[in-house]
């Protein structure tokens, strides 16, 4: 009996009924998915059936090891994993995932495959990983280069599976909730590596499809609240919820915009109760010419809450408060992003900024030639941005997750307390969603 | 390939299917977006020009040519400062809160930089995509790009694919080397539809490979006749379900007219197809005339002779690398093929024959240069025999009745007997007394009053017998067969005098 990696599976060839496996007629072998490798070998050693394992073709690697040393918390997290060499560590953002990522590693020794959701995180983590002296490899959409250690995005580690699944003996999912969604889920099934990781800083879903992980990654073993954190290694921090009035003509234009898409909903009995009643409604668009001009008011509409110039306004205003301060402005739109820097003449970093102006103004940025910088979605999960005291929201969709890990990026140990401001216009949907986030 | 938001079906469970556009009825709506990209503008321009086409019954189809000409298009940024450069310059002077301020810091930039103001912020933000100049207008038709457009489609639909099953009738080398390349795994029916999947799909249905699969489709349709079916899997109100996609060539005229072209896997090759062109005729030759099934795998036979009923196929294996032979030679071992096959061997391979001993091929030959025409003629010329003499035998069985006082179409009754005309000729010859002329036979007693026609005519030219002999629908070999002889003195029929042969 022989087992080889066959593009994400596991292809058995040689008689024998083995769990998990299947009759392949195309190439006459039994075949699994790749993460039932493990199960694999337990059962036929267990069984004591003499098989030729020739799944694995690790990269070759030199000893991986760094001298970083945890934080306590940090220490107990990596204890926990170690004990099964799978599962899911939950810290909270800041409270320095990476560095337990790379005690997993050092203390493997082996090839490891990162998965991370952004570029940006790709970025962050070769540069945290140079502390293991060898040159860190990067699998993307942009760069192709296979190392010892390699950082991947769930993108590319969904399309290249089949290809990598052998290379590497441990995985880890950076923001591992990621994995939990019906395509990526893939990657760790086709992946054979045998040791894995999961990280986050917000592990449930609303979707409750989190659940679905454990046969894949293992089940969440360690969790610490920010409570716990807060003060020691996380600053402490205030929100302020400032509310701005839509200019007339804005709010004409909004009002015309919304009664629109109202009447719409109404004639044709839809009630919005979340993002799937909306997706109906784009769905009729392409037959129902009312429905399209609906689609059409609400977006107008939205754009208008979103990019008032009573928001701009506030903004001024909140920057010449906070002349001495160190800001992060965040907004979802790049649009947005554009229309800020360019009349504030704030630095911006949108997922199209090229990566050695983003790599300048952070820099720029962490000297302090830069006191402000202003971004979209980019910075929502992990980049590792300089120190900040004050932050403040334009627009958000209001998700608890994405909720936390915004704040998270300014709760940086710098020392004083930091602020946070959520600017919204009044009386338009989007006080609902800030309402929703904050329960 | 079109991103899924642009992707309109029509779904009829179980039937999927995009909203394909008419070539026709679409053309002027792809030439007013076409028209758009005009040398000089900016992206931003152009999108918003394009935007303001859409209606709802067109949007997507706005939207989508808009994406393939973006592709084809090229645009440059275009400024006197590097904009990075300025930005940098400006955000280090520190935020500003108000327009005077902004006014002020732009100033003094300018003067750092010779620039007015106006000049600052037409390039400031120039490296943005929005402010992209086109400078290469698409190089596309309207109708082309509606084809390609609907090709996107059928490619954007498959993504959601878990399996794609097709025919096709030709260009199968670029198919079956597309499938291995990318990936893929296949099945054969014994009615050749090839069904792919990729290695995963076995343990569970998956869309993973649905933009691979989709990446086959124009390879597919290159082909002379193909048809294509795919399981879509889509969720319908948070549930999965599978619906049947189904396209085949009648629909051709929607998508790209590229047709595969023959091509050759060595120069060896080519030059055996020129040779022995020239010496089959009756034969066709195809290139890759077929996929046959071996085993779990398909072979292409390199070569096809085929004339009417009779096909055989012949296998060109060249130098290549030992593992390349074995495969080959395992294929050859377990094709299942009706028609015989015969295989023509690269001497420096090393092989004999007895490593082709279980194969299922009538022959081996071997070749060093060049693959040799003769076997191949012979078998052409076996067969031409072979099948003669079957069908004579077939004949004498029957005793085929004609009749005596008119001219024989050979054609006509090879046909209606369903033998071959050479057969009908022998058997004529050996049953019948007459002659053969022209594809016709001529029993004796109408050859008799043919010549009783000539001799009626005296001191009979050529031209003088032609209408005779056109009535009878004879060539004028026949007057040598009936005992004339033709008395050339000039190229004139005229002066050629037709006299008894003494």
């Amino acid at each position: 009996m022989r087992l080889v990696f066959e593009q994400g599976t596991i292809a058995i060839r040689g008689d024998s009924t083995i769990p998990h496996t299947q009759w392949d007629d195309r190439t006459g072998t039994n075949r699994a998915l790749g993460f039932r490798y493990q199960d694999i070998q337990a059962y036929l050693t267990n069984s004591n059936i003499a098989y030729e394992d020739d799944v694995l073709n690790l990269i070759p690697s030199p000893e991986l090891t760094n001298d970083i040393s945890l934080r306590p918390y940090q220490q107990e997290a990596l204890d926990r994993w170690v004990t099964d060499c799978c599962g899911v560590l939950v810290l909270p953002t800041g409270a320095g995932k990476t560095y337990v990522g790379m005690g997993a590693i050092d203390w493997v020794n082996a090839p490891t495959f990162i998965i991370v959701p952004t570029l940006d995180l790709v970025d962050q983590w070769r540069e945290e990983l140079s502390c293991f002296d060898i040159e860190i490899g990067e699998y993307t959409g942009r760069e192709k280069q296979l190392k010892p250690i390699t950082v991947s995005t769930y993108d590319s580690a969904y399309n290249h599976a089949e290809r990598l699944g052998n290379r590497f003996k441990l995985l880890i999912f950076d923001e591992v909730h990621h994995l939990a969604s019906e395509g990526y889920r893939q990657i760790a099934e086709l992946f054979a590596s045998p040791y894995r990781l999961g990280l986050s800083a917000t592990f449930e879903r609303e979707d409750q499809k989190h659940e679905a992980l454990s046969e894949l990654v293992g089940g969440k073993i360690y969790e610490i609240e920010t409570d716990r954190l807060t003060g020691e290694y996380l600053s402490e921090y205030s929100v302020e919820r400032i509310t701005v009035d839509l200019k007339p003509d804005e709010r004409a234009a909004y009002e015309e915009n919304v009664k629109i898409f109202r009447n719409y909903l109404k004639s044709a009995d839809i009630t919005l109760r979340g993002p799937q009643d909306f997706r109906k409604v784009v769905l009729r668009s392409g037959n129902d010419p009312r429905a399209w001009r609906a689609v059409r008011s609400r977006n107008k509409a939205r754009k208008i809450a979103y990019g008032s110039a009573s928001k701009l306004e506030e903004l001024a205003a909140l920057l010449r408060q906070h002349q001495d301060d160190r800001l992060i402005i965040f907004t979802r739109y790049n649009d947005f992003v554009h229309d800020v820097s360019d009349r504030f003449l704030i630095p911006g970093i949108t997922h199209k900024t090229r990566k050695d102006e983003r790599r300048r103004i952070l820099e720029r940025f962490r000297e302090d030639t830069y006191s402000a910088i202003v971004s979209s979605q980019v910075l929502d999960e992990g980049i590792d941005v300089p120190d900040a005291n004050v932050g403040i929201i334009l627009s958000g969709t209001g998700s608890s997750r994405e909720y936390q890990q915004r704040l998270g990026r300014i709760l940086r140990p710098s020392g004083g307390a930091a602020r946070l401001y959520e600017i919204v216009s009044s009386g338009t949907g989007e006080i609902r969603t800030s309402a929703r986030r904050k329960g | 390939m079109l991103t899924k938001d642009l992707l309109q079906v029509t779904k009829q469970a179980p039937k999927i299917q995009p909203q394909y556009r008419d070539i026709d009825e679409y053309q002027v709506i792809a030439e007013q977006v076409l028209e758009e990209y005009e040398l000089g503008k900016t992206r931003g321009q152009i999108s918003k020009r394009v935007s303001e086409l859409e209606t709802h019954k067109t949007f997507k189809l706005v939207r989508g040519l808009s994406e393939l000409l973006d592709r084809r298009a090229a645009f440059e940024q275009q400024y006197s400062i590097e904009p990075v450069q300025l930005r940098e310059a400006l955000f280090e002077r520190g935020f500003v809160t108000s327009t005077e301020e902004r006014q002020h810091v732009l100033s003094d930039v300018g003067d750092e930089f010779n620039l007015s103001i106006n000049e600052i912020e037409n390039d400031l933000w120039a490296d943005r995509a929005e402010q992209e100049v086109l400078v290469s207008v698409p190089d596309v038709t309207s109708r082309e790009l509606l084809r390609q457009y609907n090709l996107s489609l059928t490619q954007t639909l498959l993504f959601d694919a878990v399996e794609l099953e097709f025919t096709a009738s030709d260009n199968f080398q670029e198919i079956f080397g597309l499938i291995s390349y990318l990936g893929l795994m296949y099945t054969v029916a014994e009615d050749l539809t090839v069904t792919v999947t990729g290695p995963a799909s076995l343990l569970k249905k998956t869309r993973k490979y649905g933009t691979t699969l989709a990446k086959l489709v124009p390879s597919i349709m290159k082909a002379e006749e193909w048809d294509l079916t795919a399981k879509i899997q889509t969720e319908v109100s948070d549930e999965t379900r599978i619906y049947e996609f189904a396209l085949d060539s009648h629909q051709g005229k929607l998508f790209p007219e590229e047709k595969a072209v023959e091509s050759f896997d060595s120069e060896v090759e080519r030059d055996f197809a020129t040779r022995i062109r020239s010496l089959v005729d009756g034969w066709s030759l195809n290139r890759e005339p077929t996929i046959l099934r071996s085993a779990n795998r398909v072979m292409i036979p390199d070569f096809s002779f085929e004339r009417d009923e009779d096909e055989f196929y012949l296998e060109v294996i060249g130098f290549w690398t030992p593992e390349y032979l074995e495969k080959k030679l395992e294929k050859v071992r377990q094709v299942e093929s009706r028609k015989p096959m015969l295989l023509a061997v690269n001497e420096s391979l090393n092989c004999t024959k007895t490593d082709f001993a279980t194969a299922n091929v009538e022959q081996v030959f071997f070749y060093n240069d060049q693959i040799p025409l003769k076997p191949v003629l012979t078998r052409l010329q076996a067969i031409d025999e072979r099948t003669t003499e079957q069908d004579v035998k077939l004949l004498r069985e029957r005793t085929v009745d004609i009749r005596r006082d008119e001219v024989i179409d050979i054609q006509s009754i090879a046909s209606a007997q369903h033998v071959k005309p050479s057969a009908i000729e022998q058997y004529l010859t050996e049953t019948y007394e007459g002659i053969h002329s022209n594809g016709k036979f001529l029993p004796k007693p109408v050859v008799d009053e043919m010549r009783a026609e000539i001799e009626g005519i005296e001191s009979a030219t050529l031209a003088d017998v032609n209408p005779i002999l056109d009535t009878y629908g004879v060539g004028q070999d026949v007057l040598c067969e009936i005992g004339y002889t033709i008395n050339y003195t000039s190229l004139n029929q005229d002066e050629a005098e037709i006299t008894k042969t003494t």
